[in-house]
């Protein structure tokens, strides 16, 4: 049987192949839709799972901002007093805390953009020191910086700020969020490049003393995270909290409208097609009246008959959706940076898990689209007497 | 109903004189090396390097170079193209598929090796122009091993 529904569908090139692109649309169009969204919650995930915190404390007037650090790589200059981080460690549930200076540069002599240096304590940094301990296992030196990956320069070369000449102590790997275009210096080194700033740069920069920007803040059970946050902000006038989950529902949000239309299109593809391909599958059937007349005189019954129209059908659909699936994964991946920049949305590769379960449903859903479709003309072919369809088929 | 050999060739060369057509637009108008996109600012996005340091008045960026080279190429393949409709034989459908597949893989060198692009991995080349070209290429590639391969077929065709 499955010969026979190979045959006949080379047979008909140009009929099947076009109902092949349409399956392939509606599959293109349910899988980009899914792919975008977990492509960006996975890379949300893995730029906060790279800060090592569960919870981010940020100056409530400047969330957005810092929304913007961390998730699209937008540098920008902000700070709140510190007296906020003995406040955080004082929050029941928290179980270490990291405070960072967050200072957008102008554009630097190394890229065209501003870069966003963050500045932290490596005597309570739990984001670098354990990933540098356990890459080359020796802690920032003076002067020595961490950079992202979308940072231009090796591990051992130069990279001058505000006249200040810092050496890149290693590359962390790509995140596809704001860590990617961002520079980790020493605390202390970034005072000192601020304080030399006023001679050797143009315009100089201030970072105020006790100040920070944001505390990274790892809670003893991360089940309690929501909870925690509730209370520091609770706790703590003028702090507004970020964790991965409010994280993932903004660049969700921001997404809404992408994936409204993505699954729109679907949906249209599918009403357009749904009729298109049964009509199509009518008309073929009524063509190969002689052909089904020929099979039920040779002992076809009507259930073969029935699950060859839809086998037909379901393969097309299958043909159809692993091509739509696999065009628009390439062009995903290809086109991944310029998607992440035109919908401003961080974007990684989601990974294979998520990738099965996206590519696997938008499949499925194509094949019962293609089997739906050939219910009507299988169930017409079927009922079909031998004679009548020899007779009415040499018409 | 399939397609006669005459129907094929007019597919096929249409397909040529499209890629071609692609190739040379994509890099100045679809997706707009760096120098176009900073100009016409329908995007934010980095540019390749500073104006100020990879560019003067008499120099290009790296992208530019590629973009012309691609013009080159985009214009053989529509030559291709034209060929393969004026003289539909066996032979100029193989030799056109070797040189199709040569300028399949050109056009995917210059962005990646020959020539290359801008330095920064955000800039408009690299995010939008290489990958496109890229796709391209491959697809004229394919074409190419299409034409190579395409048997003859008999001209009785089943309906």
């Amino acid at each position: 049987m499955l010969g026979l529904i190979v045959k006949n569908i080379i047979r008909r090139p140009v009929r099947n192949g076009a109902l092949i692109l349409s399956f392939a649309f509606i599959a293109a169009s349910l899988f980009s839709g899914s792919y975008l969204l977990a492509g960006a919650s996975d890379s949300v995930k893995s730029g906060i799972s790279r800060l090592g915190a569960n919870i981010i404390v940020v100056p409530q007037n400047d969330t957005a901002e810092s929304e913007n650090v961390l998730l699209r790589g937008e540098p920008s200059t902000f700070f709140f007093d510190n007296s906020v981080v003995p406040q955080i460690e004082n929050v029941s549930g928290v179980e270490e805390v990291e405070p960072q200076i967050f200072v957008a540069t102008l554009a630097a002599s190394c890229c065209s953009l501003p870069v966003q240096i963050i500045a932290i304590d490596p005597s309570r940094d739990f984001t670098i020191t354990p990933w540098l301990t356990k890459n080359q296992e020796k802690p920032l030196g003076m002067d020595e910086i961490i950079v992202g990956s979308k940072i231009p320069g090796d591990v051992g070369a130069s990279l001058t700020f505000y006249g200040h000449s810092f050496t890149i102590a290693g590359k962390l790997e790509p995140t596809g969020t704001g860590i990617d275009t961002s520079v980790f210096v020493r605390t202390q080194d970034a005072y000192v490049m601020a304080e030399e700033s006023k001679e050797k740069a143009l315009v100089p920069i201030e970072i105020p003393q006790g100040v920070v920007s944001a505390v990274l803040v790892r809670v003893s059970d991360p089940r309690d995270a929501a909870n925690v946050s509730y209370r520091i902000m609770n706790q703590i006038p003028g702090t507004r909290v970020l964790t991965t989950s409010t994280l993932v529902s903004t660049v969700a949000d921001q997404l809404a409208g992408t994936i409204r239309i993505m699954n729109l299109l679907a949906l249209v593809a599918t009403l357009v097609s749904l009729p298109l391909i049964a009509l199509i599958s009518v008309m073929g059937a009524n063509e190969r009246r002689r052909e089904i007349g020929v099979l039920r005189a040779l002992g076809a019954t009507r259930t073969k008959i029935f699950q060859l129209i839809i086998g037909e059908s379901v393969a097309i659909a299958a043909i159809g959706g692993i091509l739509g699936i696999a065009v628009s994964w390439i062009i995903l991946v290809m086109f991944q940076s310029y998607i992440a920049i035109l919908t401003r949305i961080p974007l990684a590769i989601p990974s294979a898990g998520s990738f099965l379960s996206i590519a696997g449903t938008a499949f499925i859903i194509t094949v019962v689209v293609g089997g739906l479709a050939a219910l009507y003309p299988a169930w017409r072919s079927a009922l079909m007497e031998p004679y009548e369809a020899i007779r009415s088929g040499e018409l | 109903m399939t397609l006669d050999n005459k129907k094929r060739d007019r597919i096929v060369a249409g397909v040529l004189i499209l890629l071609g057509l692609l190739i040379i637009l994509t890099p100045w108008y679809i997706f707009p090396i760096c120098e176009i996109a900073e100009k016409s600012g329908n995007m934010q996005m980095a540019s390749g390097s500073g104006n100020d340091m990879n560019m003067n008045s008499s120099t290009h960026m790296t992208c530019w170079y590629t973009a012309e080279a691609e013009t080159g190429t985009g214009a053989l393949a529509i030559l291709a193209g034209l060929v393969l409709l004026a003289w539909p034989n066996r032979e100029s459908r193989r030799s056109l598929g070797i040189i199709t597949i040569g300028l399949g893989v050109v056009t995917i060198l210059f962005p990646t090796y020959l020539i290359g692009t801008c330095t920064s991995p955000d800039s408009a080349c690299n995010i939008g122009t290489k990958p496109a070209l890229i796709i391209l290429g491959v697809l004229t590639v394919i074409t190419g091993i299409y034409l190579v391969l395409a048997r003859d077929k008999s001209p009785v065709a089943s309906a």
